[in-house]
């Protein structure tokens, strides 16, 4: 079993700004130029670019980089760690994106004012705020600081755009906490919840309430890929990974993109499953069951009209009737989600997807065959299928 | 509960009324006091404290007469509070003006005291001010008679001591100051404007597209010729929230956020302007800037309901 990147990868264009001992310019202007500057030299445009990626203490986030220099929507972006030891890994990781066909274009960039700015020799921070400081201050100044007051920003915008209410938010939390009460691993076991105490349970921030709003947990969670030939070797049934994406769409921000034309849906989960339908020659029709992120409960509706399962507007109507809960057309977070089971970013919903696809779900869902799971919402994300070996 | 007016107006009722029972001092003048308070406030008069002095001065020793109080506080006051200075207290108390602090204390000595006189005290009512607005709160000025008396009914000192009776204020809960905003290179135009009284908005100076939050690299023509213009600062709510929970520094709960879409297109995040929040707050509500410091005293631009 040999595999390489057999000669199929190329750096096909550089670029830097001016090197100085004092830029006088901020840090994102550097990326920026850098970045546009190499895309020039490549003869491409600033939207053939559909991947990032950079040093983890690079304080220019992919999102803003590619905000600032008008890049297209990404479908890879990455941070690698280890100071100057990522310079390299940043080739690397670009290259296994393009050589997989995950992204056409990646650009791999680090730019700072280390001499005007922070000096790592100082031993002190100082200097500028990071260009991901002053994103944040953009809402922080205003007293807009927690998840929940920046996901129910976008949850007015949709209850008012779509006529949904928070009694149908509350059906996620109802599925969720029905499925949590069937799970012994869940921390709200044998502890279901009816709509009324959904809506009886005080504001947190107006329009959500506490019962739309995640547990919080200390835990760990882990998962072992290898390939599909080796798994078959081993003891468990195989998961196989039909289709992994990431996707950042344009205008994008961490947790705020308020700013863009409709802020009623998640184009960067769009993106995700415009992937994934595409790598896995699925749709739809063809999930038996959905793992969707759920730290709090409205962003779930947008998910599933992202991924096509209803219309715009229309995840109030798709959910009614149990739908969404065990024995309906489409079981979602049959673990209890983060919402019942345990909020760990999402990695116990890649698990739960794997034990549905084993058979080893405390509420399996019957004659699974492909399982959808998505990571976090209102921020740059990600989605995988994971199906039977057939 | 009575009524406020009516406990004041029954209060005004006692003024000058009887003193109630005298409140005798536990210990007669005595030299251990004095000496005590002549080194507190290092006092050396040798009328105080040297007897050979004395003897050639009054021909005795004489208790310093600013310790008049000190020989009946600790005066046993009686069961009963029936004198006409504690029935305007108690009226005071019941109308909610329950903290108090002494304004001034004037005394007027008739005659020096001897050690071994026991001195007692009666008080008296004399005067009840109008309602006041203080720094303190909301309270009125009471005046009371302190007569000094020794045992054979001799006054040897009158006193009036005027004392605040006032409204503690409620306890306003610490929001304590908003975060400073992160300004960089790219954004600092914004804050100036602020403080000049503008909503400035980031514009290529190119190709003039607006940019909210602004950058440094227009995104339509790859420019990195940016400036800013100035908002008319009309605009719409394009969404709200409202924060209940958790606390947050520099925030006064429960707290409304606005995403306001300008009339020139671009949105931004901010709040309604101190003291100009409507009953209610909805999508299409228009709305116009202004510029007004939220906890901590730092301007912000905020948003009114517009005219």
């Amino acid at each position: 079993m040999t595999r390489s990147f057999d000669r199929q990868v190329a750096i096909a264009g550089i670029g830097a700004t001016e090197f100085s001992k004092d830029s006088g310019r901020s840090e994102l202007q550097l990326a920026g130029e850098a970045v546009l500057e190499a895309v020039r030299d490549a003869g491409l445009k600033p939207r053939d670019v559909d991947g990032l990626t950079t040093f983890t203490m690079e304080t220019n986030s992919e999102i803003e980089v590619a905000k600032t220099a008008g890049l297209g929507d990404l479908k890879f972006f990455s941070k690698i760690g280890y100071g100057g030891g990522a310079a390299c890994a940043t080739v690397q990781q670009a290259a296994l994106a393009v050589a997989t066909g995950v992204a056409d274009t990646v650009v791999c960039y680090r730019a700072f004012n280390e001499r005007s700015g922070h000096r790592f020799g100082s031993g002190a921070h100082r200097g500028e705020p990071t260009s991901e400081g002053i994103a944040m201050s953009w809402v922080s100044s205003f007293g807009l600081m927690t998840p929940a007051s920046w996901v129910a920003m976008f949850a007015q915008r949709y209850m008012h755009e779509y006529g949904a209410t928070s009694a149908d938010f509350g059906l996620v939390a109802v599925a969720d906490r029905k499925h949590a009460a069937t799970n012994p691993k869940a921390w709200f076991y044998e502890k279901p919840i009816t709509l009324e105490d959904h809506q009886n349970s005080r504001f947190i921030v107006d329009p959500l309430h506490l019962l739309d709003c995640c547990q919080e947990t200390d835990g760990g969670q882990a998962l072992v890929v290898t390939t599909v030939e080796r798994a078959r070797d081993l003891p468990n049934p195989v998961a196989v990974v039909s289709g992994a994406a990431q996707g950042s769409s344009q205008g994008q921000q961490s947790m705020v993109s308020y700013y863009r034309d409709d802020i009623a849906g998640l184009p960067e989960m769009g993106l995700v499953a415009q992937q994934l339908w595409a790598q896995s020659g699925l749709g739809p029709q063809d999930i038996q069951t959905a793992v969707i992120y759920d730290h709090f409960t409205p962003f779930v509706l947008q998910q599933l009209e992202e991924f096509g399962f209803c219309k715009r507007g229309e995840a109030k109507d798709f959910m009614a009737g149990g739908n969404i809960e065990l024995g309906g057309g489409l079981p979602v977070n049959t673990h209890g989600g983060q919402l019942g089971e345990a909020y760990l970013h999402g990695m116990n919903g890649i698990a739960e997807g794997v034990r549905q696809i084993r058979g080893t779900s405390y509420n399996q869902v019957p004659n699974v065959e492909n399982v959808l799971v998505t990571a976090g919402t209102g921020v740059p994300t990600s989605g995988c299928i994971l199906s039977v070996d057939q | 509960m009575s009524d406020p007016a009516a406990l004041i107006a029954e209060a005004r009722t006692h003024l000058g009324g009887p003193p109630g029972p005298l409140r005798v001092g536990r210990d007669p003048v005595n030299l251990p006091m004095i000496h005590h308070w002549c080194q507190a406030l290092d006092d050396q008069n040798p009328a105080y404290l040297d007897e050979a002095f004395a003897a050639g001065s009054r021909g005795h020793l004489i208790a310093p007469p600013g310790m008049m109080q000190t020989w009946t506080m600790d005066a046993p006051r009686g069961p009963e509070h029936t004198g006409s200075n504690d029935q305007v207290n108690r009226l005071l108390d019941e109308a909610g003006y329950t903290s108090v602090v002494a304004v001034n204390y004037e005394h007027e000595y008739l005659r020096e005291l001897r050690l071994g006189e026991r001195i007692s005290v009666r008080s008296t009512a004399e005067d009840l001010s109008e309602e006041k607005k203080t720094a303190l709160g909301l309270g009125y000025f009471t005046t009371v008679k302190h007569e000094y008396v020794t045992d054979d009914g001799e006054v040897v000192c009158i006193a009036r001591m005027r004392l605040l009776k006032f409204k503690p204020p409620a306890k306003a809960p610490e929001v304590g100051a908003r975060p400073t905003p992160a300004v960089g290179r790219d954004s600092k135009f914004f804050w100036d404007g602020v403080e000049a009284g503008e909503l400035r908005i980031g514009t290529c100076n190119a190709c003039k597209t607006l940019h909210h939050p602004p950058q440094p690299i227009c995104r339509a023509c790859e420019s990195t010729d940016m400036g800013w213009t100035v908002s008319s600062g009309k605009g719409v709510v394009y969404s709200h929230v409202t924060h209940h929970y958790p606390k947050l520094p520099g925030v006064e709960l429960p707290h409304t956020v606005l995403l306001v879409e300008l009339e020139e297109g671009v949105r931004l995040v901010s709040e309604w302007a101190t003291g100009a929040k409507p009953d209610q707050t909805f999508v299409g509500q228009q709305v116009q800037v202004a510029f007004t410091p939220v906890p901590g005293g730092e301007l912000r631009p905020t948003f009114k309901v517009a005219p």
